[in-house]
């Protein structure tokens, strides 16, 4: 019997394209790898230091889910780690551990474990956390207050917070041209602009996200920032700013596209996108809070099971043959 | 095995393997097996032992076990019946595996010689049941509703499968004279023929009208064709038959002429793809084991390979090497234990790919949520279970390796027990 030939059977294809959660995880960490090296060199040790912990508390925080609720060990897909990353990039480096402690729990247990793991998330796990902590901890998410012990060579207050205290004039003290290579205070990882952009288009030629939601997003942002320029320059901000800034661009392609919580067809991912950042636009010129990148995301995810309910017709639906 | 280039964006483009040289022949001197096997299309029944003797002699191309429903096969070997089994195929479905021990010289049935140059419609459905190509041509012409369009098949319609082309390359003229005895056969309006472009050319002195299909899967799936070139859509739940058009290989029309010149069609035309993907095409005696084909070609399997009776998107696995190639085995793939990607039980992330990749538009993220809890009442009122058209891609693309395909196949089948219950209990 020991020696017997055996053949292995299954269902049809026999094939596969090679693709895996693994790998795709491990894609999202090497896109967002740029942003988060120029995040280090802005903001030195304390920035890798906050990026590590992260992504080694939303791993351990995924392994004791797994522990707890008897299944199978989950970090090895790596998606816990992208959170993790997710969560660093958005946080200054001055965050202290305790929030990152917190933040990663509110991200693998509130906004992934809970609702059944990977794939079941209806909200982006890092987003929402960044959400909770914002309500939570104001001092902690101000990137002024964070930031404050810093010495930039480059104009230093955030941006967006100068936008909502001193209004748009303010805002020339900015170049476009050092807001676009990341010459800002914000986010370790959200405030690299070109890398962000960069790291993007990697994961756009990958495969792993559709050009679909980004592009929509920022036409979203840029339309919407441009009429409130139009009607009252000297009260709101230009749609290059907008897009600059905050966290615009690291939502566009890393945080909208977030699987589990975006729609899969053409119109809905376009209605997403554009919906996200009409709303973005809107929170941070006429709301109380400085960036509304964050809670723009989480209304648009909680919108995505009705959005993807516009789907095409399928092959021979409605057809009958008398 | 066909894997995903790094940088790709947008639907898998999968291509077909288009013969270049026009004239690539077969391979054709594969000896006769000891023992060959074949299926009749009945469970075995105390009716079938009775009939089909061990020990009964039967002759090349004999009517083998005719009965008053007319279920019969045409016999591929001369030699003596050794065996009667039960045999439960894919999705359950039983047939009896006919094991028949050959003797080295061939006899040709009278009956069947008589044919030639006299098929018409009125025999044709008598003696000839099984062709190559078509395990089931009796059906194809005796129909309830009959056919208005008919579609040859001269092109294969999985990946890395070339029997066809080469059919169409290299037995032109009975493919030719094939397609004039089956408009004789069958009254249709309308005749085509599938081929790629390379082959196309020498169709069109036929009496078929000639469709030049793109050589990307799933370009050549009944449903694709019907939609993208006769502008006809199968309703969902149906085959292309129900809409009132058939399909048929290229090789069945060919083998017609073969009977008309009084020749017995017990060859099949096979693609061998070995465990390096290198494709061959060979000629083999119906009922042969596909050990003895393998051996033949010197391609070794080991212990956990995977042997694939057909295609790599639609074949189906085999789990003995004594299974036999028939009517309708158009390829056998081997791949080695190292080359077989397994399925996992991640849950589905909502990636989005297989949507992308399907051609029939099935919501297929939302379905296979519902298949993966049983739901299939709801999975094929709501989301469209019954639309697809069995192409596979949706398991080729999928981020998670789940088994989408055999989810769905699963859920057909269990739905349509439902209804079939549902119905004989009402």
């Amino acid at each position: 019997m020991l020696n017997q030939k055996l053949l292995v059977s299954s269902h049809a294809p026999f094939c596969h394209n090679g693709t895996s959660i693994r790998g795709r995880s491990y894609d999202i960490i090497l896109a967002s790898v740029p942003a988060v090296i120029v995040g280090i060199s802005k903001f030195h040790a304390a920035a890798l230091a906050v990026v590590a912990f992260s992504m080694a508390w939303a791993m351990i925080w995924e392994l004791i889910m797994n522990k707890a609720m008897k299944r199978p060990i989950s970090i090895g897909d790596g998606n816990a780690a992208v959170i993790g990353l997710m969560f660093a990039m958005m946080m200054p480096a001055t965050t202290p551990w305790w929030t990152i402690i917190i933040g990663t729990f509110l991200a693998v247990v509130i906004g992934k474990q809970i609702f059944g793991g990977i794939g079941c998330n209806p909200l982006n796990p890092a987003v929402l956390a960044i959400a909770v902590l914002m309500l939570s901890w104001k001092g902690v998410m101000n990137f002024d207050q964070a930031l404050v012990n810093y010495e930039f060579d480059f104009f230093a207050p955030n941006p967006l917070g100068q936008l909502k205290s001193f209004g748009v004039l303010l805002t020339g003290a900015y170049s476009t041209h050092d807001l676009f290579w990341g010459m800002q205070a914000g986010g370790i990882g959200s405030s690299s602009g070109f890398w962000l952009i960069l790291g993007g288009l990697y994961l756009f030629l990958r495969g792993h996200i559709r050009w679909e939601i980004p592009a929509a997003f920022l036409i979203g942002v840029f339309v919407t920032a441009l009429i409130f320029n139009i009607a009252s320059p000297e009260e709101y901000a230009g749609p290059v700013f907008h897009i600059l800034t905050g966290y615009t661009l690291i939502g566009a392609f890393f945080l909208l596209t977030e699987e589990s919580s975006s729609p899969v067809n053409f119109l809905p991912m376009i209605l997403f996108g554009l919906l996200a950042g009409v709303m973005t636009v809107l929170m941070r010129n006429i709301g109380v809070y400085i960036d509304g990148t964050i809670y723009a995301i989480l209304l648009v995810n909680t919108a995505n099971p009705l959005l993807d309910k516009i789907k095409p017709k399928a092959l021979g639906k409605g057809a009958y043959y008398a | 095995m066909i894997k995903k280039p790094f940088f790709s964006i947008g639907t898998p483009k999968l291509k077909y393997p288009v013969i270049k040289d026009l004239n690539p022949g077969f391979e054709e001197g594969i000896p006769l097996s000891e023992m060959v096997t074949v299926y009749l299309n009945k469970p075995c029944s105390p009716a079938i032992e009775e009939a089909l003797k061990i020990g009964d002699s039967v002759k090349t191309g004999q009517r083998v076990y005719y009965d008053n429903e007319g279920s019969y096969f045409l016999s591929p070997v001369t030699g003596t019946i050794s065996s009667l089994e039960e045999y439960i195929g894919y999705l359950g479905v039983k047939y009896t595996s006919v094991s028949i021990k050959t003797e080295p010289e061939d006899q040709e049935d009278e009956e069947l010689k008589e044919l030639s140059g006299k098929l018409s419609a009125d025999n044709a459905a008598d003696f000839l049941a099984t062709l190559p190509g078509c395990s089931d041509f009796k059906s194809f012409i005796k129909r309830k509703y009959p056919f208005d369009t008919i579609v040859i098949e001269g092109a294969d319609d999985d990946l890395l499968v070339s029997a066809s082309q080469a059919v169409v390359d290299g037995q032109t003229e009975d493919l030719l004279e094939g397609i004039k005895i089956l408009t004789k056969l069958v009254s249709v309006k309308n005749i085509f023929i599938t081929a790629f472009p390379g082959s196309a050319q020498k169709l069109y002195d036929g009496e078929a009208r000639v469709i030049t299909v793109d050589p990307v899967y799933p370009e050549l799936l009944p449903e694709m064709i019907m939609k993208k070139y006769l502008k006809r859509t199968v309703p969902a739940g149906q085959k292309a038959e129900d809409a009132g058009v058939g399909f048929i290989r290229a090789e069945a029309v060919a083998a017609l002429n073969l009977v008309n010149k009084g020749e017995a069609p017990v060859k099949k035309a096979v693609t061998v793809i070995d465990k390096t993907g290198s494709a061959k095409n060979i000629k083999v005696r119906i009922g042969t084991p596909v050990k003895d084909v393998l051996s033949y070609l010197n391609i070794e399997t080991a212990h956990g390979d995977r042997i694939v009776s057909g295609g790599p998107l639609k074949g189906q696995s085999i789990y003995s090497e004594d299974t036999p190639v028939l009517w309708d085995t158009d390829a056998v793939l081997v791949q080695a234990a190292g080359d077989i990607s397994s399925c996992q039980d991640n849950p589905c992330i909502n990636c989005g790919e297989c949507v992308r990749a399907c051609p029939a538009n099935v919501p297929v993220n939302m379905l296979v949520r519902l298949l993966e809890n049983g739901l299939y009442e709801e999975a094929a009122r709501e989301y469209d279970m019954l639309s697809c058209i069995e192409c596979g891609l949706c398991s080729y693309v999928c981020v998670s390796r789940i088994p989408v395909f055999h989810y769905i196949m699963l859920g057909k089948t269990e739905y349509l027990k439902l209804r079939s219950m549902e119905e004989s209990n009402a």
